[in-house]
């Protein structure tokens, strides 16, 4: 594969110029109540060639080998359209150059287990689920995808690192009291098929909530101390501070990039922010970026203090920093961009107990329904969530929305947990989606933070 | 296609080849300098086949082997999932005019200078008071299914979409267009100067006071309002049991005023499609008329499975998108159009005494979608009091039902927008906030 991609990309030419080609095999079963909808695995493949001329960068992506001249061609059309039409003046940090061929480490290859094998243990979930009190259909769906990747540049790099993810992902739908409700479970990761073994008790667990949130009510409308649980941090500080961590974000944004100033404080001391995305087993992890640079921690605020940010090698150059391995993308169809690997929050002093001691009559809330944000301001949902009274989860609730300001919310975080768990479902919208994208933290108490019911 | 398809003939009863590729250029510049350029040219081929009420399915980028396409259509066979439905027959070509060959002249160097002529005109109005962000993309869609009920429908596509934006300072917060059509189009300075004028009086930042605010809800913001209704008026929620307008055919869920269909055929649009994803006649179809609903809308196996014709709605279509030959093909309300009322957005604008305009949203997807519920960040609110915007609101939520809202429509907007899913107005509902 190196000799091959080596002799397309000596036709290439360019201050720079790398080559990757993506082979990725993908099997899908999904249950839709107790039917089998679809069961079975394509073979999808596809390249993507970059090229930096004259401060032009430009991307070119194909399906087919057969189009490596026109994809060469439009890409260098595209660079100079950029650099001297459009006065584009990029420039990239590139790395020294790397060999390396990775290997997956695996608990069960999930393409040595036979397909009846996979959907014996979705359907046994999806039994579980069904056979819940008030469940009136669910969507239990296994996914599994393997990304071979082969990356190399007219530096000298050449990387082939497969990535592997497998999911059990089960969407249930409760009715009762004229209303419906809805819950999703998750099991997965990087690290191979025997993790989705032995997980019933996640799908009980959340079967059993979604019935009993046809008995809550929605939260009322208003501002709330609220303890989150480590999904919901993880959505959290996806959400509120990661994507000003990207640096490709803020780039072109003289206001935000100026706040953005490394060693400014941004948030309380209790917290500290990382990302990892080299963290073995979760599901976004990887030891080489979509640019051939390897993955690395990197903290991203210390005690409130904002300390680094990721980077791709174009916008490395840019801010002149460190290269962090974080360009990242959804598969062979797109170009990298910068995206969070696996981001958390450090654990802290406190049990979470304390913090629900500390939020007073507030707002414990658990399990995210998705975040979204925009500059400052951040959204995230939850699936559930407890008054709090007298320190302890009280009455169910729904409905929960929650919504902030980065600037504000990180300095109302009030006190950190002891305990940490990174969730088993990645998730990103950026642009492309990102399956990979990882996210955790321990609980977290923070003040007056507005929440909309319906 | 055609030797894929005799091949998938001879393991099954039936079979289904679907051919698509594009071709496509993205320009995006950030505070009015050029930031990426992209070019992509995929190509995908996916098959279905059935055999008695048993259906498989494969997909790739390029059938080297078409065979090993063909056996991995029959191990998912194998699998046992349930196929009721039948592929539609040959049926009369209904084509539209959605090629325009002059996309095949258009250059990069012009679609740039095009950006730079709209930075231009909104730096003019904006006085640095605000950064452009402008993206365009410009190529061609060639779509083919062939069946072996005798169908052969193909639809060539070519777009060139164009969306200025202003943000607002430290955020993503923006007010923004956009418009497409078959081939290039300058955009107007007209729409350019509105928008730098909408941003600037949005540029205080206020606090909404007290609650009673009437709702003008944008065509980029009714999204989130069209995410829930289609959940519950897609033939796949009745079959499931979850459609919250099931037994609802034909009575009112909504203000008279309000009418929504879906119609795939608008001249003009580059979205437009005269067959739907698995080769069925593309046609207009109410969903809402005068607050009235409808029907449901379905693709093949959800018509089968409730006894109906389908309505040709099968699209290949995720929530979070997707490389569409790997999708199968759902109800998807891709192409809908509300019904234009009679007040111009600053006729709504002047008889609104406390209101939000609201331009966009965070959290669409939060929310218990199902049963029409929405609790969504506003992003931006513009405030606004006694007929006039007077800036954007701080950390504002909107929250709901879709169906008590509906019924509490009390203006449609006389201009239809483009956005994500069709062409909307601007919608008031009083007193939601």
């Amino acid at each position: 594969m190196k000799r091959l991609l080596g002799n397309y990309l000596g036709r290439v030419g360019g201050d720079y110029s790398d080559m990757r080609f993506e082979r990725m095999e993908r099997t899908r079963i999904e249950y839709r109540g107790h039917e089998l909808l679809e069961a079975g695995s394509s073979v999808n493949q596809g390249f993507v060639l970059r090229i930096l001329e004259n401060g032009g960068f430009a991307s070119a992506c194909f399906t087919g080998v057969s189009d490596l001249d026109n994809a060469i061609k439009r890409a260098k059309e595209c660079a100079q359209s950029m650099g001297s039409g459009g006065k584009m003046n990029a420039g990239l940090l590139v790395p020294p150059p790397v060999e390396d061929e990775i290997e997956l480490c695996l608990k069960g290859d999930p393409r040595a287990v036979s397909l009846e094998e996979k959907k014996a243990t979705l359907s046994s979930y999806n039994r579980i689920v069904m056979a819940s009190k008030d469940m009136i259909t669910a969507s239990a769906v296994y996914e599994e995808v393997t990304r071979e990747r082969y990356f190399i540049n007219s530096a000298g790099t050449y990387v082939a690192e497969p990535l592997s993810t497998v999911s059990i992902s089960i969407r249930m739908i409760a009715a009762g009291n004229g209303v419906l409700q809805n819950g999703r479970a998750v099991v997965g990761g990087s690290n191979g098929f025997e993790r989705l073994l032995g997980r019933e008790d996640v799908f009980l667990r959340k079967a059993e909530i979604v019935s009993r949130l046809l008995d809550a009510r929605p939260v009322e409308a208003g501002t709330y101390n609220v303890v989150l649980n480590p999904e919901m941090t993880g959505v959290f500080i996806h959400e509120a501070f990661g994507h000003f961590s990207e640096a490709d974000l803020i780039e072109h944004n003289p206001s935000l990039r100026e706040k953005m100033t490394i060693d400014r404080r941004l948030g309380c001391e209790l917290l500290t922010v990382c990302d990892d995305p080299t963290m073995p087993a979760q599901i976004g992890h990887y030891s080489y970026d979509d640019e051939g640079v390897a993955g690395r921690r990197v903290v991203l605020m210390q005690k409130g203090i904002l300390r680094g940010r990721l980077h791709s090698m174009q916008t490395a150059r840019s801010y002149g920093e460190n290269l962090t391995g974080h360009a990242v993308a959804e598969d062979f169809r797109y170009a990298p961009i910068v995206r969070m690997g696996c981001i958390y929050v450090t654990p802290g002093d406190n049990e979470p107990s304390e913090l629900l001691d500390g939020a007073g009559e507030g707002l414990y809330v658990l399990d995210s329904k998705g975040g979204q944000t925009s500059g400052e301001n951040f959204t995230f949902g939850a699936q559930y969530g407890y008054l709090i009274r007298n320190g302890k989860p009280g009455e169910m609730v729904r409905d929960i929305n929650l919504m902030g300001n980065l600037f504000e919310t990180l300095f109302a975080v009030k006190g950190v947990g002891r305990d940490t768990a990174i969730s088993e479902m990645g998730g990103c919208g950026k642009a492309q989606m990102n399956i990979r994208s990882a996210m955790g933290g321990p609980h977290i108490l923070i003040k007056a933070v507005r929440a909309g019911g319906c | 296609m055609e030797k894929l398809l005799s091949m998938a003939r001879g393991i099954a009863d039936s079979a289904e080849v679907y051919y698509r590729e594009t071709r496509e250029t993205e320009i995006f510049f950030e505070d009015s300098s050029p930031s990426s350029i992209n070019h992509s040219h995929r190509v995908g081929f996916a098959l279905r086949i059935k055999k008695g009420e048993r259906g498989g399915s494969s997909y790739c980028s390029e059938p080297k082997d078409p065979a090993e396409l063909v056996r991995k259509a029959a191990v998912s066979l194998d699998a046992g999932a349930k196929a009721f439905f039948a592929f539609p027959g040959a049926h009369p070509a209904d084509e539209l005019e959605t090629f325009d060959p002059e996309i095949e002249k258009l250059s990069d160097p012009q679609v740039i200078n095009e950006i730079q002529r709209i930075c231009a005109v909104l730096n003019g109005e904006l006085k640095g008071k605000g950064q452009c962000n402008v993206s365009a993309s410009y190529g061609e869609l060639f779509l083919r299914i062939i069946n072996t009920a005798g169908l052969d429908v193909s639809q060539k596509i070519s777009f060139y979409k164009v969306s200025p934006q202003i943000l607002f300072p430290n955020s993503q917060e923006s007010l923004r267009l956009k418009q497409s059509a078959t081939g290039f189009q300058s955009f107007p300075d007209s729409r350019l100067i509105d928008l730098a004028r909408a941003y600037i009086c949005g540029l205080p930042v206020l606090d909404a006071g007290p609650k009673g605010l009437d709702a003008i809800i944008s065509p980029d913001a009714f999204h989130v309002l069209l995410w829930r209704l289609e959940a519950a008026a897609s033939a796949a929620s009745l079959c499931e049991g979850v459609s919250r307008l099931k037994g609802k055919m034909g009575q009112k869920i909504a203000s008279d005023i309000f009418s929504l269909e879906d119609d795939a055929r608008i001249k003009g649009n580059p979205q437009s499609r005269w067959f739907d994803d698995e080769g069925v006649p593309a046609r207009s179809h109410p969903v809402i008329e005068n607050g009235v609903f409808r029907g449901f809308f379905s693709n093949l196996d959800s018509a089968s499975r409730l006894g109906l014709e389908p309505t040709g709605h099968g699209y290949r279509t995720a929530m979070w998108g997707g490389d569409p030959v790997s999708l199968k093909p759902v109800p998807t309300l891709a192409h809908c159009r509300v019904r234009p009322g009679s007040e111009s957005l600053d006729e709504i604008i002047a008889s609104t005494r406390r209101g939000v305009l609201i331009e966009g949203v965070l959290g669409a997807h939060s929310g218990n979608i199902p049963n029409g519920d929405f609790s969504v960040g506003l992003n931006p609110g513009l405030y606004i009091e006694k007929g006039k915007i007077r800036g954007r609101l701080r950390n504002t939520m909107f929250s709901g039902n879709i169906y008590p809202l509906f019924t509490r429509i009390s203006s449609v907007g006389c201009s239809l927008y483009e956005s994500e899913r069709g062409m909307f107005p601007y919608i008031k509902v009083g007193d939601v906030l």
